[in-house]
């Protein structure tokens, strides 16, 4: 069966009433998480997870995908109205978008950045379409050796493209891991690093980490900065149609910022945010009158925007052909299927062949209702820009303790949910990036189960990882990663 | 006087290193049976407590080495409510209830983020606690403690 005939049957599975409804749910949902700050579509999956045990597998992972899709749109709306970003990949579009709207040209900038949104989701998830079954293929002849060394690969680019410093990076990556040793160790039976504490031997579930490093952690930073929160509000003036001139200036960037964000998005490499800062980069270059930027230039915003909407779809590719998740949101993704008894990888389309189909099918027609409810529908979603501080992250609090109360019924989580909450405050206030830290809590175990397979079918000989070619060819990837942050420092970001 | 990031980092790198050298400890207490020798329970915790161990070290030791920085002032009190309503959250969830424990969770909230007006953050709290409790415990049919608020 051809990918072309499986999506068609996708189509079919996501066009139904009740899938469409999720759908819808999903993209409004992620609209207004991506819109208000403080609550990102990693949070909000994990907050989800103890509640759609309910809901039919591919009905939830529609919403999911909806979610994730629909913060990325959202969040732009915060970066030019609020000059704060809503999400972390929508840092860039806040410097000319920002400035655009305070000149009376705000329309304009949110209708460039929905409908670069819109292309670059489109595109993205076409090659999403194309380019998974491929790596699939591919993915079959991966050994237990060839996967450590991919995990290792991801592990590393990882922490050295997100956040600041590689260092930092590489310690939360680490702390994560070490998170997720606690428990049973499957292979064995033996409890490791539980303290006594019988709640652990379960494993520290990730729920309670994410929401406790984005919510908690996040709350007590903003809490404890006054001057994290004065932001004006910009209205919305000007046209949402926009000119000729507009239009003119805006395609090239769309299609350049897709080219940078699928790739970006699809290889180990990890999140959305580099490659908008790239595009903001070329775009600069390339522009004739590069000093309109700094001064609201349209480019600046059309280029990143539609950056991180492909890159969202990229990041789709390795979850799903290869189990390799390259972001938060991602990771979270990764528990949801667990949660299903799903383990995506190249078995994922053979097994759940419907189910990937429907997700994919889904994510073009999300993209259609996200670009219908971006756009005439913004006077709308931008009220919710008004909701004081105090009573959002209130708000947030106490769904974050319902949603790990849930999980077990036990105040124990609660617990540690304010201790997670204590080290994402640290994090925040000495500069970790948080995302390496829960994709080393799920990649953890994993790479340490292909780790030990790998080892004992080579009857414990180390070299193992290195004489098989590809995993070599891997390693080596990894280790050039590492290496290459120290010896070539771009100037820009 | 803004207060210089070097001194709590080099702690924060303190912190790491002993957080590093105590998964160490741990692997080393792991009992490991002759048939997994090679590839035992212990090998990965030996690896990333050693890592971590590093890692803490490096950020020690670059914060010695760099010029002193500022790190922004904070407002403790807001801190403290927050903390304040999520551990009081830990004590209260099963004995007061949801409904109880989250108005108090939300209210401190709401304080720690500059608000004082307590009439509308307690007419939010109180809406926001018993529309969820509602949701959660008739629409969706888990189980929430009730507590002392008989809904």
């Amino acid at each position: 069966v051809s990918a072309l005939d499986q999506l068609m049957a996708g189509f079919a599975a996501a066009l139904t009433l009740q899938n469409l409804g999720w759908s819808l749910l999903g993209v409004t949902l992620g609209t207004a998480i991506g819109i208000l700050p403080g609550i990102g579509p990693a949070l909000t999956i994990a907050l989800l997870l103890p509640v759609t045990g309910y809901l039919d597998s591919t009905s939830a992972f529609i919403m999911f995908a909806g979610i994730y899709y629909g913060a990325m749109y959202g969040s732009s709306t915060t970066s030019i109205l609020l000059n704060t970003p809503g999400e972390s990949g929508s840092i860039v579009t806040a410097l000319e978008g920002n400035l655009m709207a305070r000149q009376g040209r705000g329309a304009a900038a949110l209708s460039t950045a929905a409908i670069g949104s819109f292309i670059a989701g489109t595109i993205g998830t076409l090659l999403l379409t194309f380019t998974a079954p491929y790596v699939v293929k591919f993915a079959i002849k991966f050994g237990p050796a060839e996967y450590f060394s991919l995990m290792v690969l991801a592990f590393t680019t990882a922490s050295a493209m997100l956040g600041a410093s590689m260092l930092r990076g590489v310690t939360a990556l680490i702390f994560g891991m070490a998170l997720g040793l606690v428990g049973i160790d499957e292979l064995t039976g033996q409890a490791r690093l539980t303290l006594g504490f019988p709640q652990l031997l379960d494993q520290i579930d990730i729920v309670v980490v994410a929401v406790g490093l984005f919510a908690v952690g996040e709350a007590l930073h903003v809490a404890s900065r006054p001057d994290l929160r004065s932001a004006t509000i910009e209205t919305v003036r000007g046209s949402l149609m926009m000119t000729r001139e507009e239009w003119r200036r805006s395609w090239k960037p769309w299609l350049r910022g897709t080219a940078l964000g699928f790739p970006f998005g699809a290889l180990p490499a990890g999140g959305t945010e580099i490659p908008t800062f790239l595009s903001y980069f070329f775009e600069k270059k390339l522009s004739k009158t590069p000093e309109e930027f700094g001064k609201g230039a349209i480019e600046g915003v059309a280029g990143p925007e539609a950056a991180n909407n492909a890159a969202v779809a990229g990041v789709l590719v390795p979850l799903l052909s290869l189990g390799l998740p390259t972001s938060a949101t991602a990771a979270i993704l990764l528990v949801a299927f667990q949660q299903y008894g799903l383990q995506p990888g190249p078995e994922l389309f053979n097994t759940s062949g419907p189910l990937v189909w429907a997700l994919i099918a889904s994510l073009y027609i999300g993209n259609v209702m996200l670009l219908i409810l971006n756009l005439p529908l913004v006077g709308l979603w931008v009220k919710l820009l008004s909701i004081p501080a105090p009573l959002l992250y209130g708000g947030i609090l106490v769904f974050s303790s319902l949603g790990v109360y849930s999980l077990n019924r036990s105040t124990f989580d609660l617990g540690l949910l304010f201790l997670v909450g204590g080290v994402g405050y640290l994090m925040r206030r000495f500069d970790f990036p948080v995302a390496p830290c829960i994709i080393g809590l799920i990649l953890g175990p994993l790479a340490e189960e292909q780790f030990r397979r790998a080892l004992s079918i080579a009857r414990g000989d180390w070299t193992v990882f290195f004489t098989h070619p590809l995993s070599l060819v891997l390693l080596t990837l990894a280790a050039i990663m590492l290496v290459l942050p120290l010896v070539w420092r771009p100037k820009t970001a | 006087v803004q207060a210089s990031r070097n001194t709590p980092e080099l702690l924060l790198g303190l912190g790491i290193v002993c957080l590093g050298v105590f998964i160490c400890t741990e692997a080393a207490g792991i009992r490991v049976s002759p048939a997994y020798a090679k590839v035992g329970p212990a090998v990965f915790p030996w690896i990333i407590g050693g890592l971590l161990a590093l890692a803490g070290a490096l950020i020690g030791w670059q914060s010695l080495r760099a010029a002193p920085t500022p790190l922004p002032p904070i407002e403790y009190a807001g801190v403290a409510a927050i903390a304040a309503g999520l551990l009081l959250e830990i004590l209260l969830f099963e004995r007061a209830g949801f409904v109880a424990s989250a108005i108090i969770l939300f209210m401190l909230t709401a304080w720690g983020f500059g608000s004082r007006s307590y009439a509308r953050d307690a007419i939010v709290a109180v809406i926001l606690a018993v529309f969820v409790y509602f949701v959660f415990t008739r629409a969706l049919g888990l189980k929430l403690p009730q507590g002392l608020i008989p809904l």
